[in-house]
C-alpha cells in the first residue's frame, strides 16, 4: 500500500513538471516515448507485466491515468479493440479522443501483415480486420512507430520538437546498430542496410562490399536460423518471423483467440514432427500445458518468449526485449 | 422549474464545448507508404452488434411450466454522431407476460402480480408474448472540461455497479432480487439526465448527478420533469497491485413514490483479483440498499446481494450468489441461494447452468433450473470493470 502511494506520489509529481503527459496502451510504447521524450514527458502503459493485451478490462484506474494525459498512443489495428475506447469515452478528457491530435495510433504507415483480403467473420476465429496487430516485433516498424511518435509530440509541445526528432533518431539509430552492428551502421546508414535486409538482399550486397564479416547484432545471431520453422500459440510472431525469416509451421489455437483442441493439438504434433520443428514460442501469460504436450511428442522445446516490455524480468526496455526474444529463440533452434 | 433547469445545464453545455478538439485529417497515401487505418464503404455506419439468451427452464413449483424460450434478442447501436455527441442506443424483443404493464399498479405490490408470481416469471414465462423496449438510447458529451460526462436520455441510472450492466454482461442469469423488487424488472432505467466528473488527482473518484423520470418502478414511479426522481452516486477505485483491485460506491436516490417519496440508500463493492494469467480470476461483487417506499405503507427494508465467481480453468467459471430483500409495501421477504456453472467458448458465446433455490417468508419455497446459451454478433463487446 505504502508502495503504491509513493509509485503515485511520485507519477503526480512527475507530471507537474513534464511537459507531455503521455499514455500509452503496452510497454512497448512507453518504451519507446521515454527514449524520445526523455524528461520532457510523464509517460505511464496501461498494459503492464504478463498480460494478454486483446484481454485487458477497462479499469478505472486507466480512466483516471488518461484523464490527464495530453497524448494517448495505441497500437491500433484493433489490438486494443475491446477496452480503448471505455478508458477514452471514461476519462472525460476530449483531448484524446480518436480523431484528435492527442490520440495516435502509432501503427500509422507500418507494413501490416496478415491483412484479410476477401470478407471476413468470425468463423475464422478472433481475426482482425485491419490486419495482423503484433508490429513491434519487427525492429523496422518500431523504426516507423517512432518517427509517428515523436512527429506527434512535436506537433504538441512545439518548442521541444528539435529534441524529440533528435531523441526518435538517436533512438533509431541504436536499434539499427543492434540489428545490424554499429560498423555496418557508421559504413552504409542504416536505411539503407534495412532495405537491403527487407528485400531479402543483405547478405548479398554485404558480400559484395566485402563486408559480410562486419555483420554484428540480432542479425547475425539470427542468421543462422533462416528458414528454420517455429510453433507459436498464437498469431502473435509474424512480423519476428518475418523480420528474420523464420517459418511459421502451426500455431497451438486453431484459429486466432480460440483455445487448442486435442484434434488440432495431434495435427500440430504431426507437423511438428514432420517439418523437425525446434521451437514453440509461446507468451508467458498463455498456460504452458498445450505447448508441453507438443513437445513432449515431438523434438520441440518449449520457449517462453516475451512478448512485450516487462513481460519477463529481463524485457525493461525494447532493446533488452528484442534481446531476450533473439537470445531464447536463437538458442532453441540452435540446439 | 426542473425543465428550465436541464434546459440550461444543456445549454450551457453546448456552449462551453466550444470548438471540437483539433481534428487531424484522415492519413493519405504516399509513395512508400502503406495506409494502415483503411477506410471502407460502411465506415460511418453504427457498430451493431446482437445479443442472443435462449433459455431451458425446470422448476419444482406447481404452476410454473417446463419449457425452453428465448428470454431477451438485443440489438445495441454506437456511433459519434459528430466531434461533440457519442449515441448509443440498445432495444430490446423480450419476453413478457401478457399485459405485465397493464396491470403494473393494479396490486398491493405495485408489480403487477404477487412475489411469488413475480418470480416464478424471471424463470419462466408462462403463457407470455414478445415485447419490444427501448433499454436504452442516450447520447453522451464528453470533454466540458476535464474529467466531466454528461447523458441525456434513457439510462440506466447510476446506483450501484450491476444496474448499469446490461444482462448479458452479469456473472449470473438475471439482475440480483433487490435490484428487481426496489427498481423494476430492468433495474432502474429512465429517461433524465446524467452529469459525471471524473475527480483530478491519482486516485479514481467519480461523482455523478442524475435527474430521472421513472413511470414504472415499484419505489419509484410517476416521475417527471415537475417531480423527478434525484440520484447522487460517488465511486472509487483502488489498485492494490497489478493483480488485485477494488471499486467501491455510495448511492442515494430520492424521488416520487405512490403517496410521498421513496428513498433508498446503497453501498456497493466489487474486487477482483486478475492476475494476467489466462484461466485464473476470481470476482466478488456485492451491494446493499436500505429503503424507505413512499406507499401507503411506508415500509422500510433492507435488499443486499453478494456473489463470487472463480475461474476454474480457462473458460470454465463457477459463481455462488446469495439473494435478500424486503419486498417494499409488503411483509414478504425473498431470499435465493444460487450456484452457476458457465463455459465461455470465446467472448462471444457462452454456456450457462443456474440452480436456484428461491425462499419465501408467505410462499413455500421452491427450486429452479436454467440452462442458457447466450451469443453476441457484430461489434466486439467491451471490457467493462
Amino acid at each position: 500500500m505504502k508502495k503504491i502511494f509513493l509509485i503515485s506520489a511520485f507519477l503526480f509529481a512527475n507530471t507537474l513538471f513534464a511537459n507531455l503527459n503521455v499514455v500509452t496502451t503496452t510497454e512497448d510504447l512507453a518504451s519507446i516515448v521515454k527514449a524520445i521524450g526523455k524528461n520532457n514527458v510523464s509517460v505511464s502503459a496501461i498494459v503492464t507485466g504478463a498480460r494478454d493485451p486483446h484481454r485487458i478490462e477497462a479499469r478505472p484506474s486507466f480512466m483516471q491515468r488518461v484523464r490527464n494525459a495530453n497524448l494517448f498512443i495505441a497500437i491500433g489495428l484493433d489490438l486494443e479493440i475491446g477496452w480503448e475506447r471505455a478508458v477514452i469515452d471514461g476519462s472525460g478528457n476530449s483531448r484524446v479522443r480518436p480523431g484528435s491530435r492527442g490520440h495516435l495510433y502509432a501503427s500509422t504507415n507500418v507494413p501490416v501483415l496478415e491483412k484479410p483480403t476477401a470478407a471476413i467473420t468470425r468463423a475464422m476465429g478472433d481475426v482482425h480486420p485491419h490486419g495482423n496487430p503484433h508490429i513491434w516485433v519487427n525492429p523496422y516498424n518500431v523504426r516507423i512507430m517512432a518517427r509517428n511518435i515523436a512527429n506527434r509530440m512535436s506537433e504538441l509541445d512545439k518548442p521541444k520538437e528539435s529534441v524529440y526528432k533528435k531523441n526518435a533518431e538517436d533512438f533509431i539509430t541504436e536499434l539499427d546498430a543492434k540489428m545490424f552492428g554499429t560498423v555496418l551502421v557508421a559504413r552504409f546508414g542504416g536505411d539503407k542496410l534495412w532495405d537491403w535486409h527487407r528485400s531479402r538482399t543483405l547478405q548479398q550486397q554485404l558480400n559484395n562490399a566485402n563486408a559480410s564479416q562486419q555483420l554484428s547484432g540480432w542479425s547475425a545471431r539470427m542468421l543462422p536460423h533462416r528458414g528454420k520453422p517455429i510453433i507459436t500459440y498464437h498469431r502473435s510472431w509474424s512480423y519476428f518471423a518475418d523480420c528474420f525469416e523464420l517459418k511459421v509451421v502451426g500455431e497451438l489455437e486453431p484459429k486466432p483467440g480460440i483455445d487448442p483442441t486435442p484434434g488440432h493439438l495431434n495435427n500440430i504434433v504431426k507437423i511438428a514432427n514432420e517439418e523437425k520443428v525446434k521451437a514453440i514460442l509461446i507468451e508467458p501469460f498463455y498456460s504452458k500445458r498445450y505447448a508441453d504436450h507438443v513437445s513432449s511428442q515431438s523434438g520441440a522445446t518449449t520457449v517462453i518468449v516475451p512478448l512485450s516490455v516487462s513481460q519477463d524480468s529481463s524485457a525493461k526496455d525494447y532493446f533488452s526485449l528484442i534481446d531476450t526474444i533473439v537470445n531464447r529463440v536463437s538458442n532453441a533452434l540452435g540446439k | 422549474m426542473h425543465f428550465y433547469l436541464v434546459y440550461k445545464v444543456f445549454a450551457v453545455a453546448l456552449a462551453t464545448t466550444g470548438e471540437p478538439s483539433s481534428i487531424i485529417e484522415p492519413t493519405t497515401t504516399t509513395a512508400n507508404t502503406v495506409v494502415t487505418q483503411d477506410q471502407n464503404p460502411n465506415v460511418f455506419n453504427p457498430q451493431i452488434s446482437v445479443v442472443g439468451d435462449m433459455r431451458a427452464v425446470v422448476q419444482d413449483h406447481a404452476e410454473a411450466k417446463k419449457e425452453a424460450f428465448i428470454r431477451e434478442i438485443e440489438m445495441g447501436f454506437a456511433a459519434d454522431a459528430d466531434p461533440y455527441l457519442r449515441v448509443e442506443a440498445y432495444l430490446s424483443v423480450e419476453k413478457h407476460r401478457n399485459g405485465h404493464h397493464d396491470e403494473d399498479h393494479d396490486n398491493e405490490n405495485g408489480n403487477g402480480d404477487n412475489g411469488e408470481t413475480r418470480q416464478i416469471r424471471n424463470g419462466n414465462e408462462n403463457g407470455d408474448e414478445y415485447h419490444v423496449e427501448i433499454e436504452e438510447a442516450f447520447g453522451v458529451y464528453r470533454g466540458f472540461s476535464e474529467g466531466m460526462t454528461a447523458k441525456f436520455g434513457k439510462f440506466a441510472g447510476a446506483i450501484g455497479r450491476q444496474n448499469r450492466n446490461h444482462r448479458d454482461q452479469l456473472n449470473f442469469l438475471e439482475y440480483p432480487m433487490v435490484l428487481t423488487e426496489l427498481f423494476g424488472e430492468h433495474g432502474l432505467r429512465a429517461p433524465g439526465a446524467s452529469f459525471s466528473y471524473l475527480l483530478p488527482g491519482t486516485q479514481f473518484n467519480e461523482l455523478t448527478f442524475e435527474l430521472l423520470t421513472p413511470s414504472d418502478g415499484p419505489l419509484f414511479h410517476d416521475s417527471d420533469l415537475r417531480r423527478p426522481t434525484y440520484l447522487g452516486r460517488f465511486r472509487t477505485f483502488y489498485d492494490f497491485n497489478e493483480d488485485w483491485t477494488a471499486l467501491f460506491g455510495v448511492s442515494y436516490v430520492n424521488g416520487p413514490g405512490e403517496e410521498t417519496r421513496s428513498t433508498v440508500f446503497g453501498v456497493d463493492f466489487t474486487t477482483k483479483w486478475q492476475p494476467g494469467q489466462t484461466g485464473k480470476s476470481f470476482v466478488f461483487e456485492s451491494e446493499a440498499y436500505w429503503f424507505r417506499s413512499g406507499g401507503d405503507e411506508r415500509t422500510s427494508g433492507f435488499g443486499m446481494f453478494a456473489a463470487g465467481t472463480y475461474e476454474l480453468a480457462p473458460r470454465w467459471f463457477t459463481t455462488v450468489k446469495y439473494d435478500f430483500v424486503r419486498v417494499p409495501e409488503s411483509e414478504e421477504e425473498l431470499r435465493a441461494w444460487s450456484a452457476a456453472l458457465t463455459y465461455k467458448l470465446t467472448e462471444f458465446h457462452h454456456w450457462r447452468a443456474e440452480f436456484q433455490r428461491i425462499m419465501s417468508n408467505m410462499h413455500s419455497a421452491f427450486n429452479r433450473l436454467t440452462f442458457q446459451m447466450q451469443w453476441v454478433i457484430g461489434a466486439h463487446p467491451a471490457h467493462k470493470y
